[in-house]
């Protein structure tokens, strides 16, 4: 039963991966490949938010911090000392993981709500301090990344390879996610989650796991701060550390199911188009609408669905095989 | 003696929760710790798994001072295992993970923990349920859930608070055998308990706590008879029954 299972959790992976690799051989409009490159990077973002914000139950409302961190150096080492974001990308994410350590070690000893507030706060001083230090970041102008397509440049004409890449960034996130679900690591968040003082009292050194889950989720954060700046070839502290960008990690796993692997993937592979959608049919005519309508669909979502729809979802499903094998037994 | 514990003494604020206590385990033996509500016997539990600070005092276990190390993971990892008197599962994981997260704190791999857990389900006869959550467990087998996974830790030592505490006569029967088998297999036990049949049939020798304070001490048969003892705890039951 359990080998079944296994099984079929790859195979679907597979599926999953083998389809959207093949993707781009039929669909070629930029349109479409740019809300697919979206979707993967949401994905990523999302999933990477939820080791820390969904196993680990820590709700950190300060993730755009390690975002930006990750875009500003790989964009700051590219224009100062003409670096290459290839390395970039590395530097970046060991760079927020660094950070990441520094600023949650103290925040970890507050609690639920008191921890979300701090890491708010941490996320906002790194805001203000990259618009303070101009000489460095540009300051609130923010820094244009000159258009030199070139592989080493990690920049590209064409949005084919911008498609790849995030596709491969959220392909490694999701295989991390799954390794530390079904390790030690993940049953160790998972319990100090639920109840830290009995997590404490079976051996588990909650501090540190929680560590881990932080700086592992901020690496990936990090990370994807690099593609979105080689991506949009612009970056500035409104958009990259802004408190919405938080919101929205945090919003897409909760949508898809917190503490799931397969949640925030689906969280961002309905959220992200929708909003497009919804942007784009009613953007133009009634200004704010769109935000309104978005707003009480999520409503709606985390009313009804209140673990995510993942788990919603598997839950139908369980009933309906129990219905089944139950309709079965009282055939034979 | 596997623990020896002196002057054990916490205060909080004006307080003394815990006054001067003296006592000591021998090695497989089973110690009660027995007292009317308020007595301090969860502090005392408390203060040795370095869930709080102690104010003065000295902790020994295995010639090894705990006093001073306030993380429950280290001590738990040096081998005492403890239960919560407000059971706590881990209310959405099933019962074989929330035994298997136990598990993983004397074996990494992930087979052999799954095996020392399942083990350790038998034991305490839980195994049908190991696919049920935490959450959906009546209180009998949350305290049974509550043992499993203090033992996963394979401690040498166990303190268990009220684990019978809630329980109809037939599970504190089914129980009590499963807590002799626990002292059969080689592990020292601590427990602290209000159902006196519990104390009397299980306990080697009990100590027992009076605001704080240790009144007495003694073999289950002497602290019935000791008149202090009476009056502070038991008094009231004899009075009333």
């Amino acid at each position: 039963m359990n080998m079944i299972m296994k099984n079929q959790t790859l195979l679907l992976f597979l599926l999953f991966a083998v389809t959207l690799l093949l993707l781009p051989l039929f669909v070629t409009n930029n349109f479409y490949l740019h809300n697919m490159i979206m979707i993967f990077f949401w994905a990523s973002l999302t999933a990477s938010w939820n080791i820390i914000g969904g196993f680990a139950g820590q709700i950190s409302l300060g993730h755009a911090a390690f975002f930006g961190i990750g875009a500003y150096t790989s964009t700051v080492l590219f224009l100062k000392l003409g670096i290459s974001p290839c390395i970039g990308l590395l530097c970046g994410g060991v760079l927020s993981t660094v950070v990441a350590a520094a600023i949650s070690y103290p925040c970890f000893r507050l609690k639920g709500p008191f921890f979300t507030l701090s890491t708010i706060a941490f996320g906002e001083v790194i805001y203000l301090l990259s618009s303070y230090f101009r000489d460095l970041t540009g300051g609130a102008v923010g820094l244009l990344i000159p258009f030199k397509p070139s592989f080493w440049n990690l920049i590209f004409r064409e949005k084919i390879y911008y498609y790849y890449i995030a596709l491969i960034l959220m392909l490694i996130v999701i295989v991390i996610t799954q390794k530390i679900a079904k390790s030690k690591m993940g049953y160790y968040l998972i319990s100090l989650r639920e109840d830290e003082e009995a997590a404490k009292a079976i051996g588990i050194n909650t501090v540190r796991y929680k560590l881990y889950a932080v700086m592992i989720s901020a690496f990936f954060a990090g990370i994807a701060g690099v593609f979105y700046a080689q991506y949009v070839l612009f970056i500035e502290p409104k958009t990259v550390f802004s408190a919405e960008l938080s919101t929205q990690f945090a919003l897409m796993s909760i949508i898809g199911g917190l503490g799931t692997v397969a949640g925030p993937i689906a969280g961002a592979f309905i959220l992200t188009p929708l909003s497009e959608f919804l942007r784009a049919w009613l953007g133009g005519s009634y200004s704010g609408l769109h935000l309104a309508i978005y707003g009480v669909i999520l409503i709606a979502v985390v009313l009804m669905m209140p673990e995510g729809i993942v788990v919603w979802f598997n839950e139908r499903v369980r009933r309906i095989k129990a219905k089944t094998t139950k309709g079965q037994e009282v055939k034979l | 003696m596997i623990l020896k514990v002196n002057g054990l003494t916490k205060y909080f604020g004006g307080l003394a929760a815990v006054k001067n206590v003296d006592f000591h385990i021998g090695k497989g033996e089973i110690l009660g710790l027995i007292g009317p509500n308020g007595a301090g016997k969860t502090t005392v539990f408390n203060l040795i798994t370095g869930s709080i600070p102690l104010s003065s005092g000295n902790v020994i276990f295995d010639n090894r001072e705990i006093g001073r190390i306030p993380h429950p993971h280290k001590i738990c990892k040096m081998g005492i295992g403890r239960t919560f008197q407000k059971v706590k599962p881990f209310p959405s994981m099933t019962v074989l993970d929330n035994v298997l997260a136990a598990s993983f704190c004397c074996c990494s791999c992930k087979s052999d923990a799954k095996e020392k857990a399942h083990e350790v389900l038998d034991f305490v006869a839980l195994s049908k349920k190991k696919d049920y959550l935490g959450r959906q467990l009546t209180i009998g087998d949350r305290k049974r859930l509550e043992l499993a996974k203090a033992l996963a830790t394979n401690p040498r030592l166990i303190l268990l608070d009220e684990v019978m505490a809630g329980l109809t006569p037939t599970e504190v029967n089914e129980l009590l055998i499963v807590i002799s088998r626990i002292r059969n297999n080689g592990v020292t036990i601590f427990v602290i308990e209000h159902i006196m049949k519990v104390i009397m049939t299980l306990s080697d020798r009990v100590v027992v706590l009076h605001h704080g304070e240790k009144i007495s001490e003694g073999t289950p048969e002497e602290i019935s008879r000791n008149p202090r003892v009476i009056e502070a705890y038991l008094g009231e039951e004899t009075a009333s029954a």
